[in-house]
This record gives structure tokens, C-alpha cells and sequence, in this order.
């Protein structure tokens, strides 16, 4: 397998793509932002530890253009379907990934790969493990950690909201706008089925979120985490102690079908990067 | 919304004995939140020296109990839905966690716990839990919250059938 040289460039900062390249031949190796990009011989270009969250607007299943083939955005990653040489150092034409009216990465026809969006280092994202000791203090900060803090696995003291630290927080509590305002925070859109207690989310962990409407007088939101390593469910009821049962002291397996209380509106499943999580 | 007749008592009480002579300094700020919410920040009321006298003698009849404890019988709950309230004591030192109450049991941190009972504290080993049979307290500090408008009527009603399912 010989090795090609493929530069890097950044449209604007930093970058994240996760493509998975079928039927590679070659093995590239590059630095984004010090970071190793290598195209692995079973087909993945991996950003090695350095991209979390770039392309999470994209919908499950949506088609972008690529030329000279299509890509499939699913779960946060591209999926190309068309066959990219990359033994070439030059091609006839940029090849150019949109989203909608969205350039999200090109090729030149001088080999240079352009990737646009925003990149955190992943190098802390993990599974979480159930340890009640860190949230259950009983005082500062139990209080001071909701569902949305113990969901992402990170301690701000601030009773964290959706949005805020992205700069625009929700409004007016409803599935849809809790969903964006998360989505502007970093975390993936996965799916609005349950993905099962094995989902891998590469980088961090899958968390869901439900939304009570009747709660008086505004409605609330709610989030759980899956403690994979335990392949099991908890979350931590605002100001109330983390648990890993439901409102019915049963250990909760499938967040969906978990006694939830009010909380019966399904807000859909999600990846988040644990400690690194942009919240507050 | 109506203030009821236990509550003004309570109040009217206090301000006759005075809040000094039971120990409240005047710097001193109790901010009761109202835990039921999961995700959106929950209600706050922070008692006036007023409330706050007026709440003391039943504060201190509590940590003086005969039967307070070292463990809780029961703990804070995690349940989706109304558990209970914290309450955070501000001072000059600053602000920190100070006592919680759900489901009958009041909890006093060993520090920072409300004036009129830092001399119980102090001698404590650690936290303490005693019950409060009726939840009196609780209730109190709710339906203060609701006379003072920081939680509205719906809120109110939803958190006195928890409190009674309870």
C-alpha cells in the first residue's frame, strides 16, 4: 500500500468530517491542527481524536451532491457512495460536498480537502459510568445540576439550559425548540427510535431527551443518558438525586417505555461529547 | 391567592418575639427553591427578615428535636415530579447549601445551617435529619411562595397533590 500526501486546508477555522470512503485503495496521512487524518485500509479516513459535532445539522438519510458520485449524511457522518481515487494527486474539478446550499467540504483539482465546520478535540469524550457519588452530595451540587448537566456528563453549577452557551437558549419549552437549541450545543442528532442499548456514538455517549407539556404552567424538559458500560439508563430529576430507575423504581432498559411521569413526549436521541460538552 | 390563616399566625408570631431574640442576624438570607422541575430553572424566594423571623421558631424546634438523626430514613427523592425544597443560606461568608426538606424529613447541613441553629450544629458530628411529622415546614414555604407569586396557581395545586400523595 503506498502511501500519497494529501494537503489540508480549512475554509475558516477548524473542521469536522468523518467520511467513510468505500472501497479505498491507498492510505493518506495529513495534519489538521496537528491532528492525524489517516485513510485506513478498511475504507475509513479517520480525523484521529479531533472533530465532534461539524456536521450534526444534517438529517439521517439526507443525500448531498458529490461529484462525480452522491454521499449519504447519516448520524453525523458522510457516507460516499461514489468512488474517490485519491491515488490521483489532481482531478478534472473541485469535487464539491453540500447540504443543502451549504459547501461542507471540497476537494480541488490539485488534491487539496477543504472541510468547513466547527471542531472540538475529543480526546476527553468517553462513556459514562454510573457514579451517583459525583452528582448525589446532597447540597451545592445536587442543586445546582439538572438533567441536562448529568445528560451530558458535565458539572457547570448552573443548572445548564439548552442553547445558552451556543448564545441563544430555548424560548418556549416544545420538542422542536429544545431539540435546535441542543443541536446548537454540539450534541448529534440520532434518531427518534430508540437506537438500542449498544448504540456506539464513537465519540461520547448517547443521551434522550422527553419533554412534559403539561407541566404546569409552561411545559419542562428532561434528559437520560445511557451508562454503557453497564448497558443501562439513569438521569438526575433537577435538583434530586441521579438514579438509574424510573418513576416506577424500575431500572430503566429503554428510555422510551420508562415511567416517565409527565415527561410523555418522545424529543428524540442523541450523541453527546461528556466533559467536553458546550453547555452552561 | 390567599394567604392562609396558619401562615399569618406563624408570621404574626414571630414578629412579636422578635427575630433577634431568636438567634436571626441581619445579614443573614434564606433562599428557598422549590425542586420540581427537571430542566428549566426552578422557583425561588428568597424570605424577607419578616418571613424569616417568622419561620425561625419552628426552624429551631425542629433542630432541637429529640429525635434527629444522623441518616435519613429516607432519601432525597429522584423522582420526575415535585421532591422537595433546598434552601441556601446567604450570609456575609457568602452563600451555600443550608438545609433541604422532602417527604417529611428536614435535613440541616452540619455547616451553614439557618442562625437559630448553629449552636446545634456545631456540636453535630456531621449533618442532621430529623422529621417533621406534618411537613409543616414544607408547607409553609410553599404556600409562601404561592402567596408571594413565585409559583403560579396550576404550580401550587400540582405541588399540594404531591405533597398529600406523600
Amino acid at each position: 500500500m503506498n502511501a500519497k500526501r494529501i494537503q489540508i486546508a480549512l475554509l475558516f477555522s477548524f473542521c469536522v468530517l468523518m467520511p467513510q470512503i468505500a472501497r479505498a485503495q491507498t492510505e493518506i496521512q495529513s495534519s489538521i491542527s496537528g491532528k492525524l487524518i489517516r485513510w485506513e485500509t478498511n475504507g475509513n479516513i479517520t480525523l484521529n481524536g479531533a472533530c465532534f459535532g461539524g456536521v450534526t445539522s444534517l438529517p439521517t438519510g439526507e443525500v448531498v451532491t458529490l461529484w462525480p458520485g452522491k454521499g449519504v449524511a447519516k448520524n453525523g457522518n458522510l457516507y460516499f457512495t461514489g468512488a474517490l481515487n485519491f491515488n490521483s494527486v489532481s482531478f478534472s474539478d473541485d469535487i464539491v460536498v453540500r447540504s443543502g446550499g451549504t459547501t461542507l467540504a471540497s476537494i480541488s483539482p490539485t488534491g487539496v480537502l477543504n472541510l468547513k465546520g466547527k471542531c472540538n478535540d475529543t480526546a476527553g469524550c468517553s462513556n459514562t459510568t454510573w457514579e451517583p457519588s459525583k452528582w448525589n452530595d446532597g447540597g451545592f451540587t445536587q442543586s445546582n445540576n439538572n438533567c441536562y448537566n448529568y445528560g451530558n456528563d458535565k458539572i457547570t453549577n448552573t443548572f445548564a439550559q439548552p442553547g445558552k452557551a451556543s448564545g441563544q437558549q430555548w424560548t418556549v419549552i416544545s420538542v422542536d425548540n429544545v431539540k435546535a437549541a441542543a443541536l446548537r450545543d454540539g450534541l448529534r442528532w440520532v434518531d427518534w427510535n430508540f437506537p438500542g442499548n449498544t448504540y456506539d456514538c464513537g465519540d461520547g455517549h448517547l443521551i434522550f431527551m422527553t419533554i412534559a407539556p403539561n407541566f404546569p404552567p409552561n411545559g419542562d424538559y428532561h434528559w437520560m443518558r445511557l451508562d454503557q458500560t453497564k448497558g443501562v439508563w439513569s438521569h438526575k430529576p433537577g435538583g434530586g438525586s441521579a438514579t438509574n430507575l424510573d418513576n416506577s423504581n424500575a431500572t430503566i432498559t429503554n428510555p422510551l417505555t420508562a415511567n416517565r411521569g409527565l415527561y410523555t413526549q418522545n424529543g428524540g436521541f442523541y450523541c453527546t461529547c461528556g466533559s467536553l460538552a458546550n453547555i452552561n | 391567592m390567599k394567604t392562609s390563616m396558619p401562615f399569618i399566625a406563624v408570621i404574626g408570631f414571630a414578629l412579636l418575639v422578635g427575630g433577634t431574640a431568636l438567634g436571626q442576624s441581619a445579614d443573614e438570607a434564606l433562599t428557598v427553591e422549590i425542586d420540581v422541575y427537571s430542566g428549566r430553572p426552578n422557583p425561588k424566594v428568597t424570605l424577607t427578615p419578616a418571613e424569616l423571623a417568622g419561620l425561625g421558631r419552628k426552624i429551631r424546634s425542629l433542630c432541637t428535636a429529640p429525635d434527629v438523626a444522623t441518616q435519613p430514613k429516607k432519601p432525597y427523592p429522584s423522582v420526575l415530579g415535585y421532591r422537595g425544597l433546598h434552601i441556601a443560606r446567604s450570609s456575609k461568608a457568602g452563600t451555600a447549601h443550608s438545609m433541604s426538606l422532602a417527604r417529611r424529613t428536614v435535613h440541616f447541613a452540619k455547616d451553614n445551617a439557618p442562625l437559630v441553629c448553629q449552636d446545634v450544629m456545631q456540636k453535630a458530628a456531621g449533618a442532621l435529619y430529623v422529621d417533621d411529622a406534618n411537613g409543616e415546614l414544607e408547607r409553609l414555604l410553599i404556600e409562601l411562595a404561592h402567596n408571594k407569586g413565585v409559583i403560579s396557581d396550576d404550580l401550587y395545586q400540582f405541588i399540594v397533590v404531591e405533597l398529600n400523595a406523600n
